[in-house]
């Protein structure tokens, strides 16, 4: 991958990154910082992500590692000043569905959310999510159906049975 | 999926909502290549010494007088020290040394935290002690203790680079020589921090203690983990994989300790 094939690529899936590993762990702030460092790592190791043959799954599994990694809670405090991220790119807030989503998410057990963020955001199949998280087909197709039931559950109005939105199922 | 999924519409403004921080790609790619330099200068300053190669069979040694001896003396690990080099005296406060541990012991629920001095936790090659921090600068030990065993993780700081090299060297050649009755002391392949050694000593009922010690500048990062079924070659693989994994994070901030700080 050259200069010009990275910088393709690192532009058009930043955003796309971001939100799914923001679905991922809750946290639009630490998704941003940890997409932003494995997009660096993956310049770094450029020939890893070609062999890989799956970038932006190599990145976002970079990030999701990250994000998940106590060690970035405990050096954060003492990240030097040049690594800040870049200039806000300001954008519509976000919806009132789009918040009860990964709200919900993020009351669901890490395996489930990571499945349902994969096979529903990132439309990525059931045995792409198996070779990305690294269990059987079986395991994914398992988490997707209890997960998808928690989610219905708490995305579920109690006032109106519908879900935020006007969805009626998930 | 119904037509109003909560997933295509979170898909649907993902990539819109909010705010964004991207860095320019060039800057993402100068950050890459500041990375890699490191990287590369880590793995080739001291050079890397793989572990024993063959079960009792000692690595071909050079003493520092330029003899061998047949029978496994010290390896002559010569660091990149020299005079100007300030070597840390001590471990930061916020040094993450409980990264990738339980944050509690399974029995009693304690907190896994991080404690001044050592204390063996597992018998080394021939049932003694492996590791040797006297004289060290500064150590700190952290000990999760699991239904069965468990992981002891401790940080030395000693002198210089070459003072935490032939600590290494001592234990490469303490398991070398060890000709045990009841244990074997098995050798896998490492290739962490600029010098590293991994072995595992196996009782005959298969109960194993994975011993791997990684230097990167002054420093040793030594650890300990219990487990069964030693006696298969795939399990003690597996093993030491689970223990790479699992201190990649501290080694990775062990580059505080070395002669080029990060």
């Amino acid at each position: 991958m050259d200069e010009v094939e990275f910088d393709d690529f690192y532009t058009t899936s930043y955003a796309r990154v971001v939100g799914q590993v923001h679905a991922m762990i809750g946290s639009r702030d630490e998704a941003e910082e940890c997409v932003q460092e494995a997009f660096v790592r993956a310049w770094a190791h450029r020939r890893s992500l070609d062999r890989s043959g799956h970038p932006e799954a190599w990145v976002r599994t970079t990030a999701y590692r990250l994000a998940v990694s106590r060690w970035r809670r405990v050096v954060k405090g003492r990240r030097p000043a040049d690594r800040a991220l870049g200039a806000a790119t300001t954008t519509a807030p976000p919806s009132e569905a789009h918040v009860a989503l990964v709200a919900a998410l993020k009351q669901l057990p890490e395996a489930q959310r990571r499945a349902l963020v994969l096979h529903h955001l990132a439309d990525l199949p059931v045995h792409e999510v198996a070779r990305e998280t690294g269990v059987p087909e079986g395991t994914v197709k398992a988490r997707l159906s209890r997960g998808r039931a928690a989610l219905a559950a708490l995305l579920t109005d109690p006032t109106t049975d519908t879900l935020p939105g006007g969805a009626t199922s998930v | 999926m119904s037509d109003h999924d909560p997933f295509e519409t979170f898909k649907a403004t993902m990539s819109t909502s909010g705010t964004l921080h991207p860095l320019p790609a060039h800057e993402v790619r100068r950050r890459g290549d500041r990375l890699r330099r490191r990287n590369t200068a880590l793995a080739v300053a001291g050079g890397t010494v793989a572990a024993l190669v063959a079960v009792g069979v000692p690595v071909a040694l050079t003493q520092t007088d330029g003899s061998t001896d047949g029978d496994a003396g010290l390896v002559a690990t010569q660091g990149p020290s020299t005079d100007a080099v300030a070597w840390r005296v001590d471990i930061p406060a916020d040094f993450p040394l409980v990264e990738g541990l339980p944050d509690t012991n399974v029995f009693s629920g304690t907190p896994v935290e991080a404690r001044e001095g050592y204390e063996p936790q597992a018998p080394g090659p021939c049932r003694g002690e492996a590791w040797d921090v006297t004289g060290s600068l500064d150590v700190l030990q952290a000990v999760f203790q699991d239904t069965e065993g468990g992981i002891d993780r401790s940080l030395a700081v000693f002198a210089d680079d070459t003072e935490a090299a032939a600590r290494i060297d001592a234990m490469a050649e303490q398991a070398a020589t060890c000709r045990d009755t009841e244990t074997t002391v098995v050798p896998l392949t490492s290739d962490l921090g600029e010098q590293s050694l991994v072995f595992a000593n196996v009782w005959e009922d298969g109960q194993t203690y994975l011993h791997q010690a990684v230097r990167v500048g002054n420093a040793v990062l030594y650890t300990t983990s219990f487990s069964l079924g030693g006696g298969d070659p795939a399990v003690l693989e597996d093993e030491r994989e689970r223990s790479q994994d699992r201190d990649s994070e501290v080694i990775a901030q062990m580059c505080t300790f070395s002669a080029d700080p990060c």
